[in-house]
């Protein structure tokens, strides 16, 4: 059965899409693994780091994305396939990727979320569709070793889809004030979350996303996650630290040619701060 | 100021080689100067001078460059312009070296892939490509 891990944070721009990328992209060529990436976010950003914009467009317009799930659920249509909307070898790599699939997101989820929102009990999640994603994947999840769920940065109905298939959860962050704040309203909600449902959710760790390391903010910020693991009640801090960089930056470009993933995030530095990141992940997963 | 150790200060001075003795000698003399001379002693705290402007650089030993080829044309106006088969005809005109400046000029292969490929139509098909990606990139995301 797969591992599935939901990458999330209430934030924008932590980090979350680079991450699941970068996890995605190593877990399948460095390690061999079968990955299925869902995107969740209505931004659709890890979708269209995977396939074309066109291919996705086309999808998209024929009911192949995750809009038509959470539509069905309002229309109480049953159109969603997720057989059918899984894209297959994705990624620029080599043309594609053997056993990196993607389930696509949708911009059209933005028209809707209010709407999945009204219908959603969020004290007991006994009602709305909370267990959608859950009930469309079935037995498809167990095609995959690992999948990686690339959260919206909010802990609504969407992102609680995502939790509700997930043995554990990845909180990036920018080691800035900002940033650190959202870290217990995390911890709190999944927490309740899983109590609610009765689920074992894992608080797997917190990985610090573009690091600057010149910055004094951003080395004492980092410092203080080491040490708040100890204490106070957050989870740890991943030893691993994804840089900022442009190689990073210039990795969301599905069109570039590509060959290697040394190639793809470039040798000096952040190739082997996500490989890195990638075993620490996999040796946290197996805990 | 803080004044120079003599060697005679010390036991230590009684063991100093002639080229020791000719340091040490040296740096009191230099010491002296500064002691006699607050100017250059401001100049001596206040560190080294800026860098000077590369036209006053010529004394520096010229390093090795290669040639750098300019690229002959902007492949995204050609695009715009003449459309898909119009920039074809354009690169088809164009050696190798021009093709490979395009590349480079225009960041248009971060992960060099190109770099030992030395067929000119497999550049061109590079070029066509990715100048297209980047000139509709976004078009998907219109009127959604």
């Amino acid at each position: 059965m797969a591992y599935v891990t939901s990458i999330i944070n209430l934030k924008g721009g932590v980090g979350k899409t680079t991450i699941t990328l970068a996890l995605a992209h190593f877990l399948a060529l460095e390690h061999g693994k079968r990955v299925l990436v869902i995107d969740l976010d209505p931004q659709t950003n890890a979708t269209v780091c995977l396939i074309p914009e066109m291919e996705w467009k086309k999808r998209d317009e024929t009911g192949r994305t995750l809009y038509q799930l959470f539509w069905d659920q309002l229309k109480g249509t049953r159109v969603f396939s997720a057989e059918d909307a899984i894209v297959r070898r994705v990624s620029n790599v080599c043309g594609g990727i053997d056993g990196l699939d993607v389930l696509p997101s949708s911009l059209q989820l933005i028209k809707i979320q209010e709407r999945i929102t009204q219908i959603t009990d969020f004290e007991s999640y006994r009602h709305g569709p909370i267990f959608s994603l859950r009930d469309a994947l079935g037995s498809l999840l167990k095609r995959y070793d690992h999948v990686l769920v690339d959260c919206p940065p909010s802990l609504g109905v969407v992102t609680l889809n995502g939790l509700a298939i997930s043995n554990s959860y990845l909180i990036p962050v920018i080691p800035d004030t900002l940033s650190m704040l959202g870290i217990p309203p995390i911890l709190d909600r999944v927490e309740h979350f899983a109590q609610c449902t009765r689920r074992n959710i894992r608080a797997m760790g917190i990985v610090v996303s573009k690091m600057r390391a010149q910055t004094i903010l951003h080395n004492d910020t980092v410092r203080r996650l080491r040490e708040d693991f100890y204490e106070r009640r957050f989870p740890i801090c991943f030893d691993s630290i994804v840089p900022e960089s442009t190689h990073i930056a210039e990795a969301a470009d599905v069109m570039t040619r590509v060959n290697t993933l040394q190639q793809k995030y470039g040798n000096d530095g952040p190739y082997d701060e996500l490989s890195a990141l990638t075993r620490e992940f996999l040796s946290h997963a197996a805990r | 100021m803080p004044r120079v150790k003599r060697p005679t200060d010390s036991t230590e001075g009684e063991s100093l080689t002639n080229e020791t003795q000719a340091l040490v000698e040296t740096l009191r003399a230099v010491a002296s100067q500064i002691e006699a001379d607050p100017a250059l002693a401001a100049r001596l705290m206040a560190g080294p001078a800026p860098k000077a402007e590369s036209g006053e650089t010529a004394q520096e030993a010229p390093r090795p460059t290669r040639e750098v080829v300019a690229p002959p044309l902007d492949p995204f106006a050609v695009l715009r312009q003449a459309g898909e088969q119009g920039l074809q005809e354009a690169l088809a005109s164009l050696d190798l070296a021009s093709l490979k400046a395009i590349v480079r000029a225009y960041r248009l292969d971060p992960a060099r892939i190109s770099a030992r490929w030395t067929a000119p139509e497999r550049i061109i098909e590079l070029i066509v490509e990715q100048v297209t990606a980047r000139l509709n990139h976004g078009r998907a995301f219109e009127r959604v």
